[in-house]
């Protein structure tokens, strides 16, 4: 379900790259100061996302230092120093990871089940840090989750019934942001979190359809075959409503930095993915090896 | 505030210039961007402040009072009027913003008519639901298809054009901008009429 919010990196300039990897690398070192080195694993785009759009926010913008890293030993990288929005990324990342395993654990079997049995083990004790830091937000993803897997048992047909617990969930991630601003990020992380839903939705159509499993992506136009060909169009605008309305609830926000690296995400680097997913071209890796480096 | 950093602009732009920032402006805070959307009030509140700007700016230079810009209204996004009282009631909820009321009202409606359809799809709409809300739609305009409000419901939802300029997935071809700007000068005359 991560990595589908990323920019396209032919468009950004060359300090904004610069800026983006500084930003995925401080939000990193951020998790693994805060929880340690396995909870790295959690980091994801859009997690990085979700940091830059909080570091938007902040009044002061956190330095930039140097520092080396695990996959990085030698040369010393770009890292944005921790504050309090690469802070609460952090705890959301591991939060989010953690039930999305346990959520594994209960939907899925064999080889996949084990290994986020054993994920959830060795992550266990930052978990309940990440806890004791955001209590609220942890009962609402497991009520959220809760709510999902739900839906997902009564096999309900309707796309946004089915997506509406996760985008509230990610929702949710906001911190605890005063009047406007506060709506204003609830109402655009709603949608972000709507359109992974269905994002992902559509790009596991295939595996749903061979392994039985739920998909409202099929169940809501009565698919006869696992192919999204004969209702694109449909998909398309549904999906670009929800893209339109990221960008109208970002619009009002006031983002103090990186506005140009946020637009490209959001006005190029999200309907790319769109385009991909529907066109059956998307690649999760982003093509030939890239994962990690964008 | 300051009329020029509203705009992004500096007392030394050329007036050209701050012409072209207020338009561009103008376009993404524009009302038919903000349609239904719970975020319709702040967008408001923000086209405002952007054309006081403009016209403080422009009185400014030219010594004139006022009254460059274009005020755009915003039209009540439930435009029509129910004859059954408690349609109106719900209309108001969802114009509030109060939309757990209003699904709640919608659901101890005993009738399903077409104007339980439709604005069911108006509470839809606003929660981000939209393709529910585009079965509501269509199933209001099929039950009545001489209305013309549930029809532009349904001509706003299905239009992928028009939203602030944003449309990331077409590229346009000349004959679909004909259509988006007829849709378009329908849909404004609906919201004209306001409540």
């Amino acid at each position: 379900m991560f990595g589908f919010i990323r920019p396209v990196k032919s468009e950004l300039r060359v300090r904004e790259v610069e800026r983006f990897q500084s930003v995925y690398c401080g939000l990193c070192h951020a998790i693994r100061r805060r929880y340690g080195r396995v909870h790295t694993l959690s980091l994801s785009y859009d997690m990085t996302f979700l940091t830059l759009l909080l570091e938007g926010l902040q009044p002061e913008g956190a330095d930039t230092g140097r520092r080396r890293c695990d996959a990085s030993p030698v040369r010393p990288k770009n890292v944005l120093c921790e504050d309090a929005a690469v802070a609460f990324a952090a705890d959301v990342s591991v939060l989010l990871t953690y039930h999305k395993l346990q959520d594994t654990i209960a939907d899925d079997r064999g080889l996949k089940r084990l290994a986020a049995r054993l994920l959830c083990l060795l992550s266990r004790r930052g978990y309940r840090r990440a806890c004791e830091k955001q209590p609220a937000l942890d009962r609402t993803m497991a009520a959220c989750l809760q709510e999902l897997s739900a839906v997902e048992k009564a096999g309900t047909p309707s796309i946004d019934r089915a997506a509406d617990p996760f985008a509230r969930l990610l929702a949710a991630c906001v911190p605890g942001l005063e009047g406007d601003t506060g709506r204003i990020l609830q109402e655009l992380l709603y949608h972000v979190g709507r359109w992974i839903y269905l994002i992902d939705a559509c790009a596991d159509l295939q595996d749903d359809w061979e392994s039985g499993g739920y998909n409202p992506v099929a169940l809501r136009y009565g698919l006869t075959a696992p192919s999204l060909e004969p209702v694109k169009g449909a998909l398309e605008l549904t999906l670009e409503k929800s893209l339109a309305a990221i960008y109208a609830a970002f619009l009002l926000l006031d983002v103090r930095r990186d506005q140009e690296i946020l637009e490209n995400i959001i006005c190029l680097g999200l309907p790319a993915v769109t385009r991909q997913v529907l066109d059956g071209t998307y690649q999760s890796n982003g093509g030939r090896n890239r994962h990690g480096s964008l | 505030m300051d009329p020029y950093k509203v705009l992004g602009v500096t007392p030394e732009t050329s007036d050209d210039d701050v012409k072209r920032a207020y338009r561009e402006l103008a376009r993404k805070y524009h009302p038919d961007n903000y349609v239904n959307n719970p975020l319709a009030d702040l967008a408001e509140a923000r086209m405002k402040e952007i054309n006081e700007a403009y016209d403080q700016i422009m009185s400014q230079r030219s010594g004139r009072a006022g009254g460059a810009s274009q005020q755009q209204g915003y039209g009540g996004a439930q435009g029509g009027a129910s004859a059954n009282p408690i349609y109106s009631q719900i209309r108001a909820a969802i114009n509030a913003g109060n939309l757990a009321m209003a699904e709640e009202m919608l659901q101890r409606c005993p009738q399903r008519d077409a104007e339980w359809y439709f604005l069911m799809g108006s509470v839809y709409y606003r929660k981000g639901w939209f393709d529910e809300a585009g079965r509501a739609y269509e199933q209001a305009c099929q039950m009545d298809a001489s209305n013309a409000e549930y029809r532009n419901a349904l001509n706003m939802l299905n239009m992928s054009g028009g939203y602030g300029g944003y449309r990331p997935m077409a590229t346009m071809s000349a004959c679909d901008c004909c259509t988006q700007l007829m849709c378009l000068s329908c849909c404004c005359n609906c919201c004209g009429n306001g409540c």
